[in-house]
């Protein structure tokens, strides 16, 4: 028996370099490789990203596919939240499955990470989550909301109707330390105060020192950089406190999926900025929630993530056709200025420094739904690569 | 420690050590770019296995923060060859003088660690407490330090250079981390076949005995702790070249377990037997990912538990010693 079981195993060994070995394949299909987080704390934004490049393929195939007749094909990896990870799936997506295009990450350090690889394999790199602005690279095209288009509209918006003090609380890395320069800056243009700043480690389970500074600071918003599970704990222990009707709450990447997490009592009058929203009451948008039930269930949620990652593969697709192409360096070379609608009104990628003009929505949780307060139409960010070159 | 086992052992280890090396060499030849990509890694976690193997297997000091000596060495190759280390410029940050330095680093921190560990005479759970929780705070700190990059860790690391010759191409640079690989191995066998290696048998086995008869148990400990350190310096600096970045998650919690995993799954009591328990789960890992990528955690986690019911000395350690006949 034992001496089977050994056999056995070494037989798997022997199967698993025959398998990491390359299959060949017809090369007929495009190949599409998505590096997104499915497990290790972002899941919840690529899992949705997934489901809406999922949709896009399926629709592009259904009409026939590109390039007169090929199919899209999507070759998905789970990068775990980690950087490294992420690096070696590109690198393995590029080098084995030999995609046109590297799809994620979500973190801004998974990004990061990710661009060296992208350039020196001359591929693009696909990303389609709100970040915090400044990138500049041939390789990256960024469909994102940055703080010119979310901070700059929702701090003047939020200083009239509340007040002008605010509080930032955050994660301890990058994304959260650059969104609080950008907060700043417009706090500033405004003639407001911050009133208090803190950064905190992943996985914190009680916050209540945190929320008795937050209520004798005295300020009357607070800005929430901690997006996920920490986030839900944060805000649960928030509203315990009583705090919400004294001081909003404005947190940043909230979409969808806090309506899961949160009862409707907790998730009640935060705020939120993003180009799309679920309940958007426009054609598109409603279509685009419809085609994503009908695909994956009435209870599937959506998001401005499914949107953004649906249209990054529209991008795409329009640039292999305008290539008439699949060679990497030609679909970069025709991926600048192209305009498509995904859900919420036509969206343009610039040439010039790969960033998307949105049309941007102000958002706030009211009963259990998250609506649409204030619709603040297009709006073009400043020029990404301004001082530097690409 | 060969004398001890029935001569099986040393024949299987004789034949199976020239069919590893040639498969290390040949693999390449019938594989893809991307093989060679992953195969590189693979040897690197290798050779940091194996280090591990020195100091649990062969010493039986069971360290839950191994990965602080490995991402000790990547940072140090990365912020040495970037030239991000105040005073150090020039001719110092060549890649050998910054592997030399990474090496030099991990085993210095790994002896002044060892000093207090060992003379303070912590053993079993506790040491594996106070390692994890080194590992924990090495994260945190890589985490919170902005100058070397905090959360997002420094990225563009420089290839590997020997005296102006820049190792760019994937299989130069591939059979160059395998020669690596090879002489760190022959470098841990002689360590174990030697009369220290004897000793530190001895004081695995039997700590107050080895004491008794007047072997000063923790001068040893930190000897065999610093080279099992100064290794995995080595394969850290290989890493940050491999992958041309590094980040905090390498010298954490997260990176320390998995090398315990590779260690435990592949044998820990012989050397060859953890660098190919890295390279099994590794690959697993890869070809499972791929196949089913939600579920491969899952798969993984119940062939550890496997292996830990059937094989408790590893699979390739298994393999290679000789049961004993009831």
């Amino acid at each position: 028996m034992r001496e089977k079981l050994e056999w056995i195993v070494v037989l798997m060994v022997i199967l698993s370099f025959g398998v990491v070995l390359p299959t060949t394949a017809a090369d007929k299909p495009i190949k599409i490789g998505v590096v997104l987080p499915l497990s290790g704390g972002f899941e919840i934004y690529g899992n949705l990203g997934v489901r809406g490049a999922k949709m896009a393929v399926a629709e592009i195939n259904a009409a026939g596919g590109v390039l007169g007749g090929r199919p899209l094909e999507l070759i998905i990896e789970d990068n775990k939240t980690d950087p490294k990870t992420a690096v070696e799936k590109a690198k393995k997506l590029i080098l084995r499955d030999k995609v046109v295009a590297v799809m994620g990450p979500v973190s801004s350090a998974a990004r990061d990470a990710m661009t060296p690889v992208a350039e020196k394999y001359k591929t693009p790199l696909l990303y389609g989550i709100d970040y915090e602005g400044g990138v500049c690279n041939p390789y990256v095209f960024l469909y994102s909301a940055i703080p010119d288009h979310d901070m700059d509209k929702l701090i003047p918006y939020m200083a009239e109707k509340y007040g002008k003090s605010f509080y930032i609380f955050g994660y301890d890395y990058v994304w959260p330390h650059k969104m609080t320069e950008a907060i700043k800056r417009n706090v500033d243009k405004i003639g407001g105060e911050i009133v208090g700043v803190e950064y905190t480690p992943f996985g914190v389970k009680d916050y209540a020192p945190t929320i008795q500074k937050i209520a004798k600071s005295g300020a009357k918003i607070l800005m929430l950089i901690v997006p996920g599970a920490d986030g839900f704990t944060f805000i649960k222990q928030f509203t315990d406190f009583g705090l919400k009707e004294k001081i909003k709450i404005v947190a940043l990447a909230s979409d969808e999926n806090y309506l899961l997490a949160l009862t409707p009592d907790q998730s009640e009058g935060i705020f939120t900025a993003l180009p799309f929203l679920a309940s958007l009451d426009k054609a598109e948008a409603r279509d685009f929630v419809a085609r994503q039930k009908e695909m994956f269930g009435p209870d599937t949620v959506v998001t401005w993530a499914t949107g953004s990652h649906y249209g990054l593969v529209m991008l795409l697709k329009e640039a292999i056709e305008k290539a008439g192409s699949d060679d990497k360096e030609k679909i970069i070379a025709n991926m600048g200025d192209l305009t498509i609608t995904v859900g919420n009104g036509p969206e343009t990628m610039r040439a010039s420094d790969h960033h998307m003009i949105l049309n941007m929505l102000i958002g706030k949780f009211t009963g259990g739904e998250l609506v649409v307060e204030k619709d603040l139409g297009a709006i073009t960010p400043s020029n990404q690569c301004a001082g530097k070159s690409q | 420690m060969n004398k001890f086992l029935l001569p099986s052992f040393r024949a299987k280890q004789k034949f199976l050590r020239p069919v590893v090396l040639g498969c290390l060499i040949v693999l390449p030849l019938i594989g893809d770019d991307y093989l060679i990509v992953q195969l590189t890694q693979f040897v690197v976690y290798g050779i940091f296995a194996m280090s591990l193997s020195l100091v649990w297997g062969y010493a039986g000091i069971l360290c839950f923060g191994h990965a602080v000596f490995f991402g000790l060495g990547a940072y140090t190759m990365a912020l040495t060859t970037k030239s991000m280390i105040p005073g150090i410029s020039g001719f110092m940050t060549a890649s050998v003088m910054a592997i030399s330095l990474s090496i030099l680093v991990a085993a210095i921190f790994a002896a002044i660690l060892g000093y207090f560990l060992f003379y303070g005479r912590l053993s079993g759970p506790y040491l594996g407490i106070v390692t994890l929780a080194i590992a924990v705070i090495a994260e945190r700190i890589a985490v919170k330090w902005y100058y070397i990059g905090g959360f997002n860790g420094l990225i563009n690391v420089p290839p590997l250079s020997i005296a102006g010759w820049e190792i760019i191409d994937q299989n130069t640079l591939y059979y160059f981390i395998v020669a690596i690989g090879f002489g760190v191995y022959l470098f841990c066998d002689r360590i174990v076949r030697s009369p220290f290696g004897t000793i530190l048998a001895a004081v695995r086995s039997n700590e107050t005995r080895a004491e008794f008869f007047g072997y000063n148990t923790a001068h040893y400990k930190i000897i065999i702790f610093a080279t099992g350190a100064a290794v995995a310096g080595l394969a850290g600096a290989l890493f940050a070249v491999v992958t041309e970045f590094v980040s905090p998650t390498m010298l954490g919690f997260g990176l320390s377990t998995e090398v315990l995993i590779w260690v435990a799954l592949g044998g820990k009591e012989i050397l060859l037997a953890s660098f190919l328990g890295a390279m099994l789960v590794r690959m697993l890992e890869a070809l499972l990912s791929d196949l089913l990528t939600y579920y491969w955690i899952l798969i993984l986690g119940m062939f550890f538990v496997v292996c830990v019911m059937f094989f408790p000395k590893g699979v390739f350690g298994n393999l290679l010693t000789i049961r004993p006949k009831h």
